[in-house]
């Protein structure tokens, strides 16, 4: 295919009872082709929708979801309204029955509404298909997921967990870009998100170079891959990546982990909390605060603590479940005002 | 009439809660519903009983404080003439609204607090702010949303508690007929408690099972307010005698 950038690096013959410790925190997305090849809900899908939406059927028992309805319109994406003071989708609590049907009577509409459930946990959704479809997450503190769909087109986005996502039924058509991509993705707004992440705002599948011009840089760097049934796709934690779910009928099993302590909060927050207190500091104060952040957080001197004895550093010296909670609570106070 | 609206510190970030416990102001009822962590207190103040639920068919504890509808003999010269608040008085105009989040890939309706904006304690230039200046929670309502938990979860212990004293046998109507100094008298009806006969007769591991649950202590909170209907009887005395002298 004749396209910027390249496609994804890939491996055959992964190990699945392995491949989630050996991926945490490799830096770049993988291919991992055929790795769950041999999943029930694979083997269900690969025939008719009905035998899949009974495979599904025969293990749910009723718990409620929540899923995502967009009319037929023009733009496929998932994504904001005219003045992206809202968005352009429906999200409502339902039951897996419900979604089934409307993705079977889409399939007979042209052009077919948009109908998504997304991210919902596999234990809470359907428990008794978890053990036999997705992949031993070792000591790692993870979450599975399943996402069920018609075709669909989900923006650039980011995770800040690190993602082995495995494509049950359908094709899947992933693009990622490098973290440090994101001034050529034209991020939308924080506040109003169709799923909790900034997206690009650019339209992947035909970007207007006219007013995102930065866009063709971004597609320098971009990374591709089509996945079909059984293979998967290992996303570096917050690599951007946009999804476009190509069948009539998909499904999707994820499994997001973090590798880091459990008492860490969401590095987001501070980005909100800056924005907040930091953005509008005169420019001097704000330049200052720049070479602290630097100094304590993102580019540390060997020597910065060295002259503190080594009892004494407190919060500089490192945080521990002990001094986390001390932490959260003072902030949490001061938060208060 | 309510007005309730989700609880949020732009839209009402100048409101003020200003309890006046004078008739007319919210706090005229006859009856309030209690929950089994507060019994303790509440039977040094007020006759407690049950009343039942016509949609859940439960039977719920209350506290009593009139004999006819809208009167509550507690509110004297604008004061609440107790030294303890049920829950649900005290936590008025607020209450728990939910909504529906997902939550780790699990859709769960999250209790969030709601505002009755009817409510005629509710205004802008006097009593506790709910909001800091900068919209930060202020310490009253940090503690009416503690108070607001204390419910949510007292609602959930009102189901099993009520089945269990119905199974057992343990509660039975009562009906007070009750004479006032003037001549008046008030029949109250639809009031149930707990039937001493029956608890009397208990053999040791009936005993032992309620005590197990903790509903020991329940049973005996709701018998030791039974002095407290004299209490309130008197209550109405010094009224009546009142108003004809």
């Amino acid at each position: 295919m004749n396209r910027p950038g390249r496609s994804i690096a890939e491996s055959e013959g992964a190990d699945p009872s392995r491949i989630l410790a050996e991926v945490n925190g490799h830096p770049e997305p993988v291919v991992l082709r055929g790795l769950c090849s041999d999943w029930p809900i694979v083997r269900a899908a690969a025939g008719e929708f009905d035998d899949a939406a009974q495979y599904l059927m025969s293990h749910y028992a009723g718990a409620p979801v929540t899923a995502f309805f967009k009319d037929p319109g023009p733009d496929e994406r998932i994504f904001y309204n005219q003045d992206y003071s809202g968005l352009n989708f429906r999200q409502f609590k339902t039951g897996l029955d419900k979604v089934l049907a409307q993705i079977r009577q889409a399939s007979g509409q042209s052009p077919p509404p948009t109908v998504y459930m997304g991210s919902m946990a596999l234990d809470h959704c359907l428990p008794g298909i978890k053990a036999d479809n997705s992949l031993p997450t070792h000591d790692l503190s993870a979450t599975v997921r399943i996402w069920i769909g018609n075709r669909s087109r989900v923006a650039a986005h980011h995770d800040v967990m690190d993602n082995v996502a495995c494509v049950c039924a359908g094709t899947r058509r992933f693009m990622l870009f490098p973290p440090e991509q994101l001034a050529n993705l034209y991020l939308g707004p924080l506040d109003v998100t169709p799923a909790g992440q900034q997206i690009s705002v650019v339209d992947p599948d035909d970007p207007d170079l006219e007013r995102f011009p930065r866009y063709a840089e971004a597609l320098q760097h971009s990374q591709w891959a089509e996945l079909a049934p059984g293979d998967a796709i290992y996303i570096p934690s917050m690599w951007w990546h946009q999804v476009n779910a190509l069948a009539d009928f998909n499904i999707l099993i994820n499994h997001w982990w973090r590798d880091t302590p459990e008492y860490m909060g969401a590095p987001g927050d501070v980005l909100v909390h800056a924005l907040l207190n930091m953005r509008n500091l005169p420019d001097r104060q704000r330049e200052a605060w720049r070479k602290i952040l630097d100094h304590y957080v993102f580019d540390p001197p060997l020597d910065a603590l060295d002259h503190i004895p080594e009892k004494s550093r407190g919060i500089l010296g490192g945080t521990d479940e002990t001094s986390a909670r001390q932490w959260r609570s003072l902030l949490r106070n001061k938060l208060n005002r | 009439m309510t007005n309730h609206a989700l609880l949020d510190n732009v839209t009402h970030k100048d409101l003020r809660i200003h309890r006046n416990f004078r008739p007319g102001h919210g706090y005229d009822v006859n009856l309030a519903r209690i929950f089994p962590s507060e019994l303790l207190v509440l039977q040094n103040e007020y006759p407690l009983f049950f009343i039942k639920n016509r949609d859940s068919g439960n039977f719920e504890p209350i506290a009593l404080f009139g004999f006819s509808e809208n009167e509550n003999l507690y509110l004297q010269d604008g004061r609440w003439d107790a030294d303890y608040l049920p829950h649900s008085v005290e936590r008025q105009p607020l209450l728990i609204g939910f909504q529906e989040q997902d939550l780790d890939g699990t859709p769960t309706p999250v209790p969030v607090v709601h505002v009755d904006l009817d409510h005629p304690s509710v205004g802008e230039s006097e009593g506790f702010p709910l909001f800091l200046p900068h919209g930060g929670e202020s310490e009253w309502l940090e503690r009416m949303t503690s108070i607001l938990q204390a419910i949510h979860e007292g609602h959930q212990q009102i189901q099993p508690l009520s089945q269990t004293l119905v199974g057992m046998e343990l509660i039975e109507s009562v009906s007070l007929n009750i004479e006032f100094k003037d001549g008046s008298s008030q029949v109250v009806n639809g009031l149930y408690t707990i039937a001493e006969a029956r608890l009397s007769a208990l053999g040791e591991s009936a005993l032992g099972a309620l005590h197990a649950k903790g509903y020991l202590h329940h049973i005996y909170m709701m018998l030791a307010s039974q002095p407290n209907l004299d209490k309130l009887i008197e209550r109405k005395n010094r009224a009546v005698l009142a108003e004809a002298s």
